[in-house]
């Protein structure tokens, strides 16, 4: 089964006020959910690097995006409970796509890996892991 | 250009850090965090304490009015970083975050910022540990988050 459609995946970000500040989009040829490479994510000034936290924050939204854009029906409430960041290069300030597999969707618990690359689809700058809570609809 | 209204900063006696340079750090030559306005609020022998307000681009969900989760990431690495920075008391060894991992621990309050306190409670010659607590202002006993970082360190032999 492939993944997310590119609307659904645009939709999500454009629902979720803090994807939107940080200017996430889908690339609809992969697809991927994107981090722009903007000035706006760099961290250190000197190396001109996209800072780690938004690196980590990049992972653990586009893990929310895939699951929340791939539930039909839609799931309420999916919330991360832990998320797990290994930052492996420095990352210039260019784009990164993201590219999430879920390992196992239960009932209440997602399970996704997340691995996020820049010009190179098979050297990642960063890859992470995290359990997502899916919560049931009210009543 | 940095904010003036810095608030009251005071070292821990004998401290080597320039405390200019980790406001700047903290809170302007940081992109990303220059435009969370984050602010640092408190520095520790080995520790550092941070905080963000909230805004209403950084929620969730327009409902809940929570901040987004992924923020608290953010954060995590920034009083990880900066607890190491100062643990290391002034010596030129920071190299730079290479993990970390955040365990949310219930739900946001709405309408609420965050403060992260982060310490780092093992500095080897080649690797930093640190780790963070992140809790709203008015509760700071009561954690909606933690996090670990791993930092790598460079060498500082001459």
């Amino acid at each position: 089964v492939s993944g997310p459609r590119p609307d659904a995946i645009d939709a999500v970000i454009a629902a979720t006020p803090y994807l939107v500040f940080l200017g996430l989009r889908c690339d609809p040829s992969g697809p991927t959910i994107v981090l722009g490479g903007e000035e706006r994510h760099m961290g250190d000034h000197r190396r001109r690097t996209v800072h780690g936290g938004v690196m980590a924050a990049f992972l653990e939204a586009a893990g929310f995006v895939h699951l929340a854009a791939s539930s039909d029906p839609p799931v309420p409430g999916i919330k991360a409970v832990d998320f797990t960041t290994d930052l492996l290069r420095e990352a210039a300030l260019v784009d990164t796509h993201a590219r999430v597999v879920v390992v196992r969707r239960g009932r209440r618990i997602a399970n996704v890996r997340v691995e996020a690359w820049q010009d190179e689809p098979d050297r990642p700058v960063a890859v992470g892991h995290g359990n997502y809570l899916l919560e049931p609809a009210p009543g | 250009m940095p904010p003036d209204d810095r608030p009251e900063l005071s070292l821990p006696a004998g401290s080597r850090i320039d405390l200019d340079e980790l406001v700047a750090v903290a809170t302007w030559t940081n992109v990303a965090h220059r435009l969370l306005g984050t602010r640092l609020l408190a520095v520790e022998r080995h520790g550092v304490t941070i905080g963000v307000d909230w805004r209403e681009d950084l929620v969730a969900d327009v409902g809940t009015a929570a901040l987004m989760s992924g923020l608290i990431a953010c954060l995590v690495d920034h009083a990880c970083s900066l607890a190491v920075h100062v643990g290391l008391d002034g010596a030129p060894a920071y190299g730079g975050t290479i993990g970390l991992r955040v365990d949310h621990l219930g739900p946001l309050a709405p309408r609420r910022g965050v403060h992260a306190r982060a310490e780092t409670h093992r500095i080897t010659t080649t690797v930093a540990h640190a780790r963070a607590w992140i809790y709203h202002p008015e509760a700071p006993t009561e954690p909606v988050a933690t996090g670990v970082c791993s930092v790598m360190l460079r060498d500082r032999t001459p």
